[in-house]
């Protein structure tokens, strides 16, 4: 992410993100394309199988692609969309792992992206142990809930 | 590149297909990719998860929705919606190295988010739809009536008075206190009372301890008696600097010293002592080396000193081995002309 950090500091914005934001868009398509179009997919299926860790292996593998769309785009993905950017390259990262049958479970999804923000507060000198602490508190059973 | 981006590979397992088969079509609904995303139960939980984990929005809101009798998604989902700006914000901030702001915000959407749940439950929704209510129907009673039942109450109330019911019979153990001291301790009707309006006057029961500090007069409730019996009059220097914070201290650390003192100097008299026991295992030892190397008895056990510088004659090896030899080569002349020679 050290397009991101190339940014200039504002002030923190007090509008809902937007998800049609230009840079955004063309930051999901070029991962969508990287994943897809040029067979990205198949070595994230491979890391993804011959991981021990599925927790580990979803959270590396998409906290990776994040970083290099971040970085091929030149980091104009807007700061408040990058937890969204992650969000969605780590759903499709879950998806091939369920194409996998790797049986990911909910908790898993959720602990991925768990451990994608310890890991970027982590790279950023932020003492996560605490927090930590306070995120393993959460009951994993509300990540189970079903549909509205 | 990163790894799992680089070195793609060329076959396309059949497990795989499946995940092929998933290929977005980005260029439409780019602007549902929340809606997108919470379309699958795992993808709802990594949504569950970003809420709680990095806004703390829509598990608080689920809360809020919960307590007023709704459902904890429809909650989730209008905290979330609520919660959106905040998590926005709290996500900027981080990104912009402000973590401590970013705690702030989040802890602002938690809060936001938590009513914003509880905004959807029906009992909410009910309370808003009620009709108002006047407020002349609901006034309280007049203040009036309150206050005498406050003063009827306060005199006959168990938890705030105090009976004087006198003391029952003595135990064995108490009776052998003595006649005086037991009949003390049946106090007389309406001598105690929380309003103490009684005590004054009464003096101390004849037998009962006394100390020093006790004035005859002030009442066997009164404070000078009670510290006469647990106060001493006059403690010992020790008790008064062991009681005193200034001196306290002070008497600890010399304690600290005399102790250290006292095992100080248990060491170096033993250290003494196993000095001494070491010389003289030394002396004894050299000894006996000197004795069993040389092969004789140098040795004067009774004059304490070698042989040599003993008083008594030494041993000379020279004039024993002179002796010897002139027995061996010169053995006494026996023949005719030696008898003759010696005479």
């Amino acid at each position: 992410m050290a397009g991101l950090i190339k940014q200039k500091m504002s002030a923190p914005e007090t509008e809902a993100p937007d998800e049609n934001n230009p840079a955004f868009v063309q930051a999901l398509k070029f991962a969508m394309s990287v994943l897809y179009e040029q067979d990205a997919a198949d070595d994230v299926a491979k890391q993804l199988n011959s991981g021990q860790d599925k927790v580990d292996a979803l959270s590396n593998i998409a906290y990776d692609l994040t970083t290099t769309v971040d970085e091929k785009t030149q980091g104009q993905v807007p700061r408040e969309l990058i937890a969204l950017l992650g969000m969605a390259i780590l759903k499709e990262v879950v998806d091939i792992a369920e194409a996998m049958k790797l049986g990911i479970t909910p908790k898993d999804a959720a602990d991925a992206f768990k451990q994608m923000l310890l890991r970027y507060l982590g790279e950023n000198g932020v003492d996560t142990s605490q927090l930590q602490q306070s995120m393993d508190k959460i009951d994993p059973k509300v990540f189970e809930q079903q549909g509205v | 590149m990163s790894k799992a981006v680089s070195g793609v590979g060329n076959a396309i397992g059949g497990v795989l297909k499946g995940a092929v088969n998933l290929v977005k079509d980005v260029g439409n609904g780019i602007g549902r990719i929340v809606k997108d995303i919470g379309s699958s139960k795992i993808g709802k939980a990594v949504l569950i998860a970003a809420a709680i984990y990095f806004g703390g929005a829509a598990l608080s809101g689920g809360f809020g929705a919960s307590a007023g009798g709704g459902s904890f998604l429809s909650g989730m989902s209008a905290g979330v919606s609520s919660a959106a700006t905040s998590l926005s914000s709290a996500w900027t901030s981080a990104m912009a190295g402000e973590f401590s702001q970013a705690g702030s915000t989040l802890a602002n959407s938690w809060s936001t988010a938590s009513n914003a749940g509880a905004m959807t439950s029906p009992g909410y929704v009910a309370a808003l739809s009620s009709p108002s209510v006047s407020l002349t129907e609901t006034a309280a009673a007049a203040p009036e009536a309150v206050a005498p039942e406050i003063a009827t109450t306060s005199g006959t109330s168990s938890a705030n008075t105090v009976t004087n019911t006198p003391l029952g019979a003595p135990p064995d153990q108490v009776s052998r206190m003595g006649a005086n001291q037991v009949s003390s301790m049946q106090p007389a009707g309406s001598q105690y009372s929380l309003s103490g309006a009684s005590t004054s006057g009464l003096t101390a029961p004849t037998g009962v301890y006394q100390g020093a500090g006790y004035t005859s007069g002030t009442g066997i409730n009164g404070a000078n008696y009670a510290n006469s019996l647990y106060t001493p009059s006059s403690p010992g220097v020790m008790s008064s600097i062991w009681n005193s914070p200034y001196t306290a201290p002070a008497l600890i650390s010399g304690g600290m010293q005399v102790g250290g003192a006292y095992i100080q100097g248990q060491a170096q008299e033993k250290q003494l002592r196993e000095q001494r026991e070491y010389e003289a295992r030394m002396v004894e030892e050299a000894r006996n080396r000197y004795n069993t190397n040389v092969g004789a008895e140098l040795w004067d056990p009774n004059a304490q000193a070698p042989i040599y510088q003993a008083q008594g004659p030494a041993f000379d090896p020279y004039a024993e081995a002179r002796a010897r030899a002139a027995q061996v080569y010169a053995p006494a002349q026996t023949g005719l002309a030696a008898k003759y020679m010696n005479a």
